[in-house]
């Protein structure tokens, strides 16, 4: 019995996010180790990178752990954990892909003719022209900086409570769709409508169409197709910061709505990954929050901080704010 | 009912645009079926009614004085919330008629009958006076009258506090505050010899509860400012964008100095009057700066301005399309509402009523007729972006242009601080003091500084 306190208080330093991470991690290692003496391509290198990455994420967390309460926690958690799961992003697909026996491609695509009567993909070909291919490749490309800028504000730029809500909901949304990666591998229509396309767009797109491009090639290609997470990123962000910083959430959103069509007309996605992207979106923007919430009363009831890194300990009452919340509080303190 | 539940929709859309924030407290013992009449303090002329119709999960009867519908547009507008008319004696000139008032009576019996709401503002009439005015007898008649036959209703009345931060200034704050019903039955059974002027006590004392009251406005202007230098807890502002702190949360601190300030202004008034100087002092200070009480504190460091800059200049530059966008295609009406407003209001307590009801009318108008214009001259395609983009950049542009005087204002008082570092010094360490006096005066209260409200 005297064993499982200071187990409970270690597991309880454990912020949800280094949870997230370690899990996609572990998951990756067995299934590349599983698949190791069975795959056709050789898993050696997916194997040691996984583990790898396993490893020093550990020693990462081990380090957050152990100075729970120091400032710099704060900043280096972000910092390692969207940087692992970005890593994961380029090797994932390609983990799934090589080491699972099968290719979802055309499951998918019957799920898309199934739901509109024929392959969307293969329907939106007509609507391809130069210009259209140049402006969706714009906006495919814009998700970059997007999430890029939103997350480094998100992670620096906000009260405490919001910070950790937001790394721990966006984590969730990165892990659970690297799951879709592993064990849904596929390529999307680009792929597997290869030869029937009558409009191929690397005809006809111009600068950032070959941007585009060779920004897939150099996270592998073409991979990680179920879900979008170029929907599920940008519409978690997003949706984040409609609820919390309405302003800028309000400003993005087009750039969101135009993304699905980016993926949909530049062929990296079938319609299935994109209703996937936003059910997980909206979906975490709740659990993340949810599950976040329940770690820091957990703590605060273990007699912990509430929050690492020395901050505010102010959380939520149990019952949110709102039309029936209890009477505010002001103090002197 | 459609007419009603269409306004209704509109109407809170309107507020939620007029209003940054509408808090609501109370409203779980508010039943939804029981006969219930809704007792308002009366502040904010029309927005009152509105206020409390989109905040109510049930439909609503308002009450209104006939000479009202003398305008059409107000008599079409009452007719299709279904409003009962009344005819006061003090209107008799303007074309009440007081007889009729045995039918609009029999009206607001009926609602109550059939187990509806129904709203009656006490006071008879909006104002911007420091605390309520003399309440009229006619709610508690209503509700006694009910109890009289054997098959009448059995109300109950919710006593309703409606404050307002500043209810002449667009985008300010609403805390509605419904308090425990009152059984008229059971307080008649309590009180079998009292009458409509006892009832009506009884309510204003409950309504009294729920809003802030002053003796005077100097009294009023003196502690609404203390709050300003309370709030701000001499800690740093918190960055734009951050959630807006409780209304609730101001609110009971000013009710808490307004206690206090009484309270000690007997037993320690020259003390009282020496923080009193202070505060006023270092308002007329901070405004002659053109600073906020809370920029007084305004971390004056590089890289905390640098990631400021970075924040802002990223979310105007990319928002600017939106707006500008947004401003050109609403300033008509906006300039319609504005000079609506300017010439129909003669004091602060109708200013939001004449920005916010042109807008009913005015916005949707406009909006018909850029949309029919846009459906008419350009392709369906566009017209159908344009449809959609009107509502959308309307409301970026009021968002943006908001952030934007709010950046401009941290901007200056950051350039000011830099250039005046002693200056910010002395006047964080002066806010700093007067809110530590304020706490040792509370002391004196024996009231635990620290404990919460």
């Amino acid at each position: 019995m005297k064993s499982t306190v200071p187990l409970g208080r270690l597991f309880l330093k454990l912020h949800p996010a280094d949870c997230a991470v370690i899990a996609i991690l572990s998951v990756a290692v067995v299934v590349a180790a599983v698949r190791l003496p069975l795959a056709q391509h050789d898993l050696t290198n997916a194997l040691l990178l996984h583990y790898g990455l396993l490893i020093g994420f550990l020693g990462g967390t081990a380090a957050f752990i152990h100075w729970d309460r120091a400032s710099w926690v704060t900043l280096a958690r972000p910092a390692l954990v969207v940087t692992v799961i970005f890593t994961l992003y380029s090797t994932l697909g390609r983990l799934g892909i090589d080491a699972m026996p099968y290719l979802a491609d055309r499951e998918l695509s019957c799920i898309d003719i199934w739901m509109f009567g024929t392959d969307p993909s293969l329907a939106l070909d007509r609507l391809l022209t130069p210009g259209r291919v140049e402006l969706f490749s714009f906006v495919y490309g814009a998700f970059i900086p997007y999430i890029y800028v939103t997350i480094v504000l998100n992670c620096l730029g906000r009260p405490a409570l919001e910070r950790h809500a937001f790394l721990t909901g966006w984590t969730f949304t990165y892990a659970v769709s690297y799951l879709g990666y592993i064990f849904v591998p596929a390529r999307g229509p680009g792929f597997l409508d290869a030869g029937q396309y009558t409009v191929m767009p690397e005809l006809q797109g111009g600068y950032f169409y070959q941007l585009v491009v060779g920004g897939v090639d150099a996270t592998g290609g073409l991979q990680g197709a179920f879900p979008s997470l170029h929907v599920g990123g940008s519409l978690y962000l997003c949706l984040f910061e409609l609820s919390t910083n309405r302003l800028r959430g309000i400003i993005y959103l087009p750039l969101v709505v135009l993304i699905y069509g980016a993926t949909l007309l530049l062929r990296y996605h079938y319609v299935i990954d994109l209703i996937a992207g936003t059910v997980l979106a909206t979906s975490m923007l709740y659990v993340g929050n949810a599950i976040f919430l329940a770690w820091a009363r957990a703590r605060q009831q273990a007699g912990m901080p509430a929050l690492p890194g020395g901050e505010d300990d102010l959380l939520p009452a149990a019952a949110e704010p709102g039309p029936n919340r209890i009477a505010p509080v002001f103090s002197a303190d | 009912m459609i007419c009603y539940l269409l306004l209704r929709s509109l109407a809170r859309i309107v507020l939620h645009l007029f209003f940054r924030r509408i808090e609501i407290e109370g409203l779980a013992s508010v039943s939804k079926d029981a006969p219930v009449l809704f007792a308002p303090n009366h502040s904010n002329a029309f927005v009152d009614p509105l206020v409390l119709m989109i905040a109510l999960p049930r439909r609503l009867t308002l009450t209104a004085k006939n000479v009202l519908a003398n305008n059409p547009l107000a008599a079409a507008f009452m007719a299709a919330l279904g409003v009962i008319l009344f005819h006061r004696k003090d209107d008799v000139g303007k074309g009440a008629d007081p007889r009729q008032n045995l039918r609009s009576l029999e009206r607001r019996r009926d609602v109550l009958d059939r187990g509806g709401a129904l709203c009656i503002f006490p006071e008879g009439v909006s104002h911007s006076d420091p605390s309520m005015r003399r309440f009229r007898t006619g709610a508690a008649r209503i509700a006694l009258d009910c109890l009289k036959s054997k098959a009448g209703a059995r109300p109950l009345i919710v006593p309703v506090g409606l404050l307002y931060t500043e209810k002449h200034r667009f985008r300010s704050n609403v805390w509605l505050r419904f308090g425990p019903p009152l059984s008229v039955e059971r307080w008649q059974a309590e009180h079998p010899e009292a009458d409509a002027h006892d009832l009506t006590e009884e309510i204003r004392r409950r309504v009294e509860a729920l809003t802030l009251n002053f003796e005077a406005r100097r009294e009023s202007l003196i502690l609404t400012w203390g709050a300003e230098i309370m709030v701000t807890r001499g800690q740093d502002p918190p960055p734009l964008g951050w959630r807006d702190p409780f209304v609730a949360n101001w609110f009971q601190l000013v009710a808490r100095l307004r206690d206090g300030y009484r309270a000690l202004l007997d037993t320690h008034p020259a003390e009282v009057a020496a923080v009193t100087t202070r505060v006023r002092h270092y308002r007329s200070q901070l405004k002659r700066l053109g600073i906020e009480p809370a920029e007084v504190y305004l971390p004056v460091k590089a890289g905390k301005a640098l990631f400021f800059v970075v924040r802002e200049l990223e979310l105007l530059l990319i928002g600017a399309p939106f707006a500008l966008f947004g401003a050109v295609n609403h300033l008509l009406p906006y300039l319609i509402v504005k000079k609506f407003a300017r010439v129909l209001s003669k004091d602060k307590d109708h200013w939001a009523t004449n920005v916010i009801y042109p807008s009913f009318v005015v916005f949707p108008l406009f909006f018909l007729l850029q949309v029919a214009l846009a459906w008419l001259l350009v392709p369906p395609f566009w017209a159908g972006l344009y449809t959609i983009a009107l509502p959308y950049t309307g409301y970026v542009a009021l968002l943006y242009f908001e952030r934007a005087r709010a950046t401009r204002q941290r901007i200056r008082s950051f350039v000011y601080f830099l250039r005046n570092p002693a200056k910010q010094e002395e006047l964080a360490r002066e806010g700093r003091d007067i809110i530590a006096a304020v706490w040792a005066l509370e002391s004196r209260l024996h009231m635990p500084a620290k404990e919460q409200l």
